[in-house]
């Protein structure tokens, strides 16, 4: 730490490649200034960053990319503020800062062998891409991995470019579904929650890991229960406004958890155990 | 450690000294009347006495602005640079226990709980602190509700007693020894020391306590009518927050300037409406009454069970800045008092 | 208790109990015997919280925005607060109908600072009124009787209103007089005798000790933007740092924002925990506002402040005319 002066200098990144996810979201590939670090960056599934455009401010990301792919990494950011706006007017080519990784992180370890079930609807899916490449680079790892993914529209599917390798894994099946489809649209209609009930994944030796928005989190949570997850078994990582990501400017506490400290990912157990205040 | 005393007439030759090789920081009135902690000036303008500041050191160690790095260039070309050091050791006279205290609870934070911000540590390490005891109580104050005292010496490196004409002077650590070896300082007698003990207890007797603040932290409720009861008036200023010594949220923004730029933290407040509110439009303490539960329950709950101390020393600030009198220790009874 | 407390509670009361309102904005006593608390009273059986004294300094309309969801509301108003609450009814934020204005004939409130000699402090303090209205105030060792009107807040000093030009009660005497005739602007005519070399330090020092609490905008009636300037992102008006420049610019930002609009209240001055005089800038701006424009804030439900319309007629100072 000492040698980049203090906890809050970000180390310099460049935009390497830009993806349009969306009409709303991008998908931005990043590579660090320094080399050794560009190679050697070490983070996990679940960590997150605060990246920043000098002279407009620092934002929130989770990591996208898997730390089994080296020499880059990757976050998705949705145009909502100031720092998100300015993310979307850059061009490859173009220095951010970096700081992080920070957090803590989906337990990939504690979780080998198991069944995985995600759970992801929208710009939601962005955390969850990064534990899920990371357990189909490792395949034999971890048992059978069911995916469900769903959004508003197809315009609003995100990483669409890797739905084939993910349905074309060993044993791992992949489950679209959006709530509106359009004229090209010829998968299925319908909400997230619904579908999981539907296919009924069995809780056996498995794990859920969901990220979405609030409302799709409020109906697939139920869904999980009845099929006889209990919530040691349901991970989910919170969004949280953050700022330090640090645990020293007092934004994220829930009760006298730090979602930059303590989390951002968090077993349902847990959750229950925090106030409500998220 | 030892003690000493310190004529009043010595203090300002002790200081003109102390320059030499420190910056020395004190209490200083300005403008229509407000004293604040400022590098030295005017010797005219110390204020040592009287009620305890309405404004804090806690400047000093967390600015209300501070840059964090400057940037310039663009592209490959762009430079960034950490800000200017600021760690000359420092002197801050006048520091009351409560504020001592404050910075002790700082600490936990800034220095103790997972990484080091040596932003703060450094300005921490560069400083020596002066206390003087509190000859009289700002009608704000209730350091004695809360395991202070208006004679602490926690965090402290002397602690100055005012006897008329001279200070007793308590020597509280290594660093404090090396400051009072100086030729102002004097030997103390027994009868200075009991006189200031004598001073120390009269200010306590007039500050009874007013709740039990061990008891507090085990009663403080998430559902319970106390919140909206006094949070209903609340104007979500930032008074009570900005001038709370142990307050310490932050903010982080950019500015661009002709150079190229500024990226700094400046103070925050979890009373402040969009402090918790997510890009989106989601916020989880959507209004006052929700903030004013953060607010206590943080500083008397959830510090608590994170490092076993209160975040309040009861300097009384908030309780004086608040413009339509939610006043703590109100609210703090209450809870004790089952009122919830 | 007086005669004008008494009055205000069976008011209140019989509003609450008729139904004719659901909530009474008022004063209650405060956690010291200087200050008073706003209190919401929705019951007909709480009026016995309300009090009315010469601590009840605040601008009560600063609440009506967001109360007004729960009904007809009826709050107790100075002379300042009722031109306030006037104020919000020419700008729609509440509606005439919906606001029951209880005016109160007011003779001014206590700045505080001045209950105790210079240097004194007011922990402990007692007060006690006496029949004749004299305040007693016992603190350390001191003990002085004097008239609340010796030591009146400055805005009170220099009131014309005192009498609340609109009001659907009025409460006090309202036969009494309107304040005796004052020179309003005695504060911005001083300051104008010095130079502006004289007067750029005289502010640069002032806003050097702002921390930017915003406690003078939130206490303020007619600060009501959802999103203040300053808390934009896009886009970014000012820094959120506290340096001399940018809070040179909120300062004056805000005060032109309030030219016309504001009514000499004085609460943004008292919540200024930095003890800046922030109230000469909208005194200024008032009486610019006045030779131009003829116009006074708060006094005409009907009217429009004159920097929120225009007309073909109104003066231009840059001297383009015809």
């Amino acid at each position: 730490m000492s040698d980049t002066g203090h906890l809050y200098m970000p180390k310099l990144a460049v935009i390497d490649r830009v993806v349009e996810e969306t009409w709303d979201t991008k998908t931005f590939r990043a590579v660090f200034a320094d080399e050794p670090l560009r190679e050697h960056f070490a983070y996990h599934p679940g960590q997150f960053q605060e990246v920043s455009v000098f002279g407009v401010g620092e934002a929130t990301f989770c990591l996208t990319s898997s730390p089994t792919r080296a020499g880059f990494i990757e976050f998705s950011a949705k145009k909502v503020g100031a720092v998100t706006n300015a993310l979307h007017d850059l061009a490859p080519g173009e220095t951010v800062g970096i700081r992080g990784p920070y957090g803590n992180w989906f337990p990939h370890e504690e979780i080998r062998g198991k069944n995985l079930l995600f759970v992801g609807g929208g710009i939601g899916m962005a955390p969850l891409r990064s534990l899920l490449n990371f357990c189909l680079d490792r395949r034999a790892d971890y048992g059978h991995i069911d995916i469900f993914y769903g959004a508003r529209t197809p315009g609003d599917l995100c990483y669409t470019y890797e739905f084939d390798e993910w349905r074309q894994a060993p044993d791992t099946s992949l489950y679209l579904t959006v709530d509106r489809g359009d004229e090209r649209w010829t998968g299925r209609v319908g909400v997230v929650p619904t579908y999981v009930r539907e296919i009924g994944p069995s809780p056996e030796g498995a794990v859920a890991i969901t990220c979405g928005p609030p409302v799709m989190i409020k109906f697939t949570l139920p869904e999980l229960t009845k099929l006889g997850f209990t919530d040691e078994q349901i991970i989910t990582t919170l969004e949280m406004r953050m700022k330090c990501g640090v645990g020293k400017c007092g934004r994220c506490n829930i009760g006298h958890t730090y979602v930059c400290l303590d989390g951002p990912v968090f077993t349902y157990a847990q959750l229950r155990q925090l106030p409500p205040e998220f | 450690m030892g003690a000493a005393i310190l004529r009043k007439s010595d203090v300002m030759p002790w200081v003109r000294g102390l320059l030499a090789s420190y910056r020395v920081v004190a209490p200083m009135v300005e403008g229509e009347g407000t004293v604040r902690y400022r590098a030295l000036t005017s010797e005219a303008s110390v204020v040592l006495g009287g009620a305890r500041p309405l404004r804090s050191p806690k400047e000093h160690f967390l600015p209300q602005v501070e840059p964090l790095l400057t940037f310039r260039g663009t592209g490959t070309a762009l430079a960034v640079a950490p800000p200017a050091k600021s760690d000359s050791a420092t002197v801050i006279l006048g520091v009351r226990p409560c504020d001592a205290r404050a910075l002790a609870r700082l600490d936990d934070v800034f220095l103790g709980r997972k990484d080091t911000d040596s932003l703060y540590g450094a300005r921490r390490k560069a400083a020596i602190l002066v206390g003087l005891a509190c000859a009289t109580p700002s009608w704000g104050c209730f350091c004695t509700s809360v395991g202070g005292s208006p004679a602490g010496t926690e965090g402290l490196d002397l602690l100055l007693t005012d006897l008329g004409d001279h200070y007793h002077v308590a020597v509280l650590s290594e660093a404090g020894r090396l400051l009072v070896a100086q030729t102002a300082f004097g030997p103390a007698a027994d009868a200075d020391a009991a006189l200031a003990e004598e001073q120390h207890a009269a200010v306590i007797a007039r500050m009874p306590a007013l709740f039990d603040a061990e008891a507090v932290a085990g009663k403080v409720e998430w559902e319970a009518p106390v919140w909206m009861r006094h949070a209903g008036r609340c104007l979500a200023c930032g008074a009570c927050s900005f001038l709370c010594p142990t307050c310490h949220c932050f903010d982080i923004q950019d500015e661009v300037t002709a150079e190229g730029g500024v990226r700094f933290r400046c103070w925050d407040t979890c009373q402040f409406g969009e402090f918790t509110r997510m890009g989106a439009g989601h916020n989880p303490r959507p209004t006052q009454t929700e903030r004013l539960r953060q607010r206590v329950s943080h500083k008397f709950k959830y510090l608590v069970e994170e490092f076993g101390r209160m975040g309040c020393t009861g300097c009384g600030r908030c309780v004086e800045a608040c413009p339509v009198n939610i006043d703590i220790r109100s609210v703090l009874a209450e809870i004790e008092g089952g009122g919830r | 208790m007086s005669n004008l407390e008494t009055a205000l509670r069976e008011t209140a009361a019989r509003l609450l109990r008729d139904g004719r309102v659901a909530l009474v904005l008022g004063y209650e006593a405060g956690s010291v015997p200087f200050r008073t608390a706003p209190a919401f009273v929705e019951r007909a059986e709480d009026v016995e919280r309300l009090v009315w004294n010469p601590f009840c300094t605040n601008n009560l309309a600063v609440y009506l925005p967001e109360v007004k969801s729960v009904g007809r509301v009826a709050i107790v108003a100075k002379g300042c607060d009722a031109r306030s609450v006037v104020t919000l009814i020419q700008e729609h934020q509440i509606p005439r109908e919906q606001v029951v204005i209880l005016g109160l004939c007011c003779s001014g409130m206590v700045d505080v600072e001045r209950l105790v000699p210079a240097g004194g402090s007011l922990a402990g303090i007692a007060i006690s009124t006496g029949t004749d209205g004299r305040l007693t105030v016992e603190s350390d060792g001191d003990r002085r009787t004097l008239a609340a009107g010796e030591i009146l807040q400055e805005r009170c000093n220099v009131c014309e209103y005192t009498r609340p030009p609109v009001a659907d009660e009025i409460l006090g005497d309202p036969a009494g007089p309107l304040a005796a005739p004052v020179e309003p602007f005695a504060v911005v005519a001083e300051m104008e005798r010095r130079s502006p070399a004289e007067r750029q330090a005289f502010w640069r020092d002032q806003f050097d000790r702002c921390i930017r609490c915003y406690a003078c905008r939130e206490v303020c009636p007619a600060c009501y933007c959802r999103t203040c300037f300053v808390d934009k992102a896009a886009p970014r008006w000012l820094s959120r740092a506290s340096t001399v420049d940018d809070n040179w610019m909120f300062h004056a930002v805000r005060a032109f924002h309030l030219a016309g609009r504001c009514v000499g209240c004085g609460e943004c001055e008292r919540a200024c925990p930095m003890d800046i005089p922030i109230s000469r800038l909208n005194r200024m701006l008032d009486r610019e506002v006045r030779e131009r424009f003829g116009y006074v804030a708060g006094l005409d439900p009907e009217s429009v402040p004159p920097l929120g319309t225009f007309r073909p007629e109104d003066p231009d100072p840059g001297g383009h005319e015809g």
